[in-house]
């Protein structure tokens, strides 16, 4: 026996090829050889990138200084796309709580309905909104309300889900214990359910207004008004000093609703309101006002009145009911059916340079991403490199999509359309992945690297080791997640009139060929579902 | 223990029979393999103090869930308050709910609203419609439950968090909702379980004692002994879902009750014959008479002499 162990052979140090492993190097490998092909494919080589971003900072140049020529009705313009981003949410909010209590495992009525609801809930998510957009607009023509319609219904998508998900971990025993006093089906929703989920629906709904509200700046260019209509009207006149100052404007707005939720979210949701603070002695049944009823009080019929005062402004008011559903059912009749003829020869090569231009947009954003993102988690680099690259972060993420395209286009030109869009989406991607980056980052942080400088790795070794290794699946998802972004942002080129098929449904939205719309949107959807089939698998394969 | 207990033991003192508030006959629940009851057959007479005792696993807790319809069974009846449990639905399942009050292991509140808010969720059974928030019931509802936590000694505690309560606090506070319901059957599943034994004695002594007080019948799960025979006046024994013993506490102790926690299964002490404490084939299938016999009775659940198999 004993003679048996030295004369056996080293173990293999051979690591076996594994399909997450396979994975872990086919991927990137892949990625990167389809994003260099897409750059190539497009005309962006390096010479072209530098050349573009020279020509963006002579724009900004010579936009300088801003000027606001009518500040009233810029006013006026940030006050009704903040209305239908807080209108819009509300609906979506109103929507996703019914469709969620009919999702949720507690709470549905029958697994059919569940079923059917939840379809509709991840249909909601799958429909870009400025595709909802068109729609409305098309069933009831221009303003604020076919916005609010478009981002209620697209947010169904992420808020249902979510708030289906907040049933779900709601404590069975309060719901039986609710429901043990006889209480009836409204009853044990409001009282077994909703008290349980009010954090984490606040939490949500507070976010979805943020984004929200950067999708209605863009929903503003669509037809919906507001100062997205306003932004694009001053590119469109090339009145680049008011465009400037336009675009401070919104991403000051951006920067302040983020503020503002942050700090609602911490106030309603912190600790801060629950413990501390002695209570009043009871007396009888009234009921004393201490901070937390005071703070919930107080943000509750804001709340509400926010609410009504967005609806109000932006026309959402239960009489247009009547007359959406009739639009509606008109506006389909003139979706649908699709007529591809009138655009067959374009959509082949279209297809190709939309998924070329999201590719080379998400590649380059992907290697911009890991580099901020590394550099905005806490703890990764000094902490004076950490805090500027924070503030790049934070800055580029406020700045709404639409006014990204608009200013690439300006400076490279309409006719560079795709090189425009491309880069200009992968400034957006950048400030995506470079967020996603970061908050990975500072989630594998602590321990596992502190046992590796204990080992006594140096500074890169221990980035290396400790970051590089758990990020990897990590960022494999974000750059699909990025991907899948980009090709929906398809939409946003369409806008603007970038790239073949932006162009094509730009031109036939305004003749109004809505059938030939449907022809060109109806590929690309396909396309953003396949390829989010794809990266759940991707990501299903190296999780 | 055989000189303890004589035929023909003096009942507790009860005035005049009343109808049953539980009866329970051949009641089969599975869940997959596992037969949480197996043919159970219980009655409880208005009024009594019950305790449901068995090895975690017996199916005392199943028998509890199936007396409100949080659970339905496979088999049997379910009367509860002269209702069919097993028939009800909707409305007439909620009605029900509203007479019998249950208190839980794991209290059940809901940590973010108020005391006050917890115990009102109580009167929800009578009110109509949702409600959300204190101002959303009438003053005289917020008066009745601030007098139902002044019973349970927390009414000073109406404004604050459920969750910024200790264990036996939010447990007070979960019986003051179930006295909220006016209930006429309480049943009470393992609910001072999670509770450190000093706390567990006080909770249990304002439970049954407002139960005595109010004259209301219990039903209590718990799973410590010495708890049953502190406060039970009938002890209800479970093993492998069938009921295996069935008597007045005063003539039960410590090593009689131990025997419905011993490792084998009856089915190895079935050979045996009677030895004390063990409850054969024979003894379950009387335990069972005597539980129909005393609903038949009127509620006179006490066993005659003969009934026990411990009895000489």
């Amino acid at each position: 026996m004993g003679a048996v162990l030295p004369s056996r052979a080293l173990p293999r140090t051979a690591v076996p090829w594994t399909r997450r492993r396979a994975a872990a190097w086919v991927f990137p490998l892949v990625f990167a050889a389809a994003g260099v092909g897409a750059a190539a494919h497009l005309g962006l080589g390096p010479a072209r990138l530098v050349a573009g971003f020279a020509s963006v900072g002579g724009l900004l140049a010579r936009s300088w200084p801003p000027t606001l020529s009518d500040p009233m009705t810029t006013l006026v313009n940030v006050g009704i796309t903040t209305g239908m981003a807080v209108a819009g949410t509300a609906l979506g909010l109103v929507l996703a709580l019914v469709l969620a209590v009919l999702a949720a495992r507690p709470t549905a009525p029958s697994r059919t309905v569940r079923s059917a609801v939840l379809a509709v809930i991840v249909a909601a998510r799958a429909i870009p909104d400025v595709v909802f957009a068109f729609f409305f607009v098309a069933a009831i023509g221009i303003g604020p309300l076919p916005g609010v319609l478009a981002l209620g219904l697209h947010s169904i998508g992420m808020l249902g889900k979510l708030v289906t998900e907040a049933i779900e971990r709601t404590d069975d025993g309060v719901r039986e214990a609710v429901a043990g006093t006889g209480a009836g089906p409204l009853q044990r929703l409001a009282s077994g359910v909703l008290p349980q989920i009010v954090p984490s629906v606040l939490a949500v709904t507070l976010y979805r207004v943020d984004t929200n509200f950067r999708t209605s700046v863009l929903l503003g260019a669509v037809g919906a008004g507001g100062i997205g209509l306003q932004l694009s009207t001053a590119f469109g006149f090339t009145n680049y000093p008011e465009a400037t100052g336009l675009a401070l404007v919104t991403v000051a707005v951006v920067l302040l609703l983020e503020a503002i939720s942050a700090g609602l979210r911490l106030l309603l949701l912190g600790s801060a309101h629950t413990r501390g603070a002695a209570l009043p002695p009871v007396r009888g049944t009234r009921v004393p006002w201490t901070r937390g009823r005071l703070i919930t009080h107080a943000a509750g019929w804001t709340g509400l009145a926010a609410v009504a005062a967005s609806c109000w402004a932006t026309g959402a008011t239960p009489s247009e009911l009547p007359g959406l559903v009739t639009g509606s059912v008109t506006a389909l009749g003139r979706f649908w059916p699709p007529s591809f003829a009138p655009v067959a020869g374009i959509i082949g090569p279209g297809l190709a340079e939309t998924c070329a231009i999201a590719m080379a947009a998400t590649f380059l954003g992907v290697l911009a991403g890991i580099g901020l993102g590394l550099a905005a988690a806490r703890g990764v680099l000094p902490g004076a490199v950490y805090a500027a690259a924070r503030g790049v972060l934070v800055l580029l993420r406020s700045i709404p999509d639409l006014l990204l395209v608009l200013v690439f286009v300006a400076a490279f030109g309409l006719a560079d359309g795709p090189v425009a869009g491309a880069c200009a989406l992968a400034v957006f991607s950048t400030a995506l992945v470079g967020k996603l980056v970061a908050d990975a980052a500072e989630e594998v942080r602590a321990r596992p690297r502190e046992a590796i400088r204990s080992a006594g790795a140096g500074r890169a070794q221990e980035l290396a080791t400790g970051l590089v290794g758990p990020l990897v699946p990590a960022l494999v998802g974000n750059a699909m997640y990025a991907l899948d972004v980009n090709l929906r942002a398809f939409f946003v080129l369409g806008i603007v009139g970038a790239g073949e098929l932006g162009f094509a449904i730009s031109q036939n939205l305004r003749l109004l060929n809505y059938d030939v719309v449907t022809a060109i949107v109806l590929p690309v959807f396909v396309l953003v579902l396949a390829v989010e089939a794809v990266s759940t698998r991707v990501r299903g394969t190296l999780r | 223990m055989h000189g303890r207990v004589t035929a023909g033991t003096v009942p507790r003192a009860r005035s005049a029979p009343t109808p049953a508030a539980v009866e329970v006959a051949a009641l089969v629940k599975t869940f997959g393999e596992v037969r949480a009851c197996d043919g159970v057959d219980l009655t409880v007479g208005g009024g009594e103090l019950v305790g449901l005792l068995g090895r975690s696993g017996s199916g005392k807790s199943t028998l509890l869930r199936h007396l409100n319809g949080l659970t339905r069974p496979d088999a049997g009846t379910v009367r509860v308050l002269g209702t069919d449990v097993t028939g009800a639905r909707g409305p007439a399942l909620r009605a029900l709910r509203r007479r019998v009050g249950v208190v839980f292991q794991q209290f059940n509140l809901v940590g973010r609203l108020t005391v006050l808010e917890n115990v009102l969720t109580g009167a929800l059974g009578r009110v109509r419609g949702p409600r959300y928030g204190l101002i959303t019931w009438s003053r005289a509802d917020r008066a009745d439950a601030i007098v139902q936590l002044d019973r349970v000694g927390l009414a000073d505690r109406a404004y604050q968090r459920a969750e910024s309560l200790s264990g036996g606090q939010q447990q007070r506070v979960a019986i003051a909702r179930m006295l909220m319901q006016r209930p006429e059957l309480v049943l009470a599943d393992e609910p001072v379980a999670s509770l450190d034994p000093e706390t567990a004695a006080s909770v249990m002594d304002l439970l049954f004692r407002i139960c005595v007080e109010d004259s209301l019948t219990i039903v209590c799960t718990l799973h410590q002994i010495e708890l049953a025979l502190s406060w039970t006046r009938r002890v209800v024994g479970l093993r492998d879902g069938a009921v295996v013993l069935d008597a007045p506490t005063h003539t039960l102790d410590t090593e009689r009750l131990r025997e419905l926690y011993a490792e084998a299964g009856p089915a190895a002490r079935t050979g045996e014959g009677a030895s004390p404490g063990s409850a054969p084939a024979g003894g379950t299938a009387a335990s069972r008479g005597s539980a129909l016999a005393g609903g038949t009775a009127g509620g006179e659940s006490v066993p005659r002499a003969g009934d026990r198999p411990e009895v000489p």
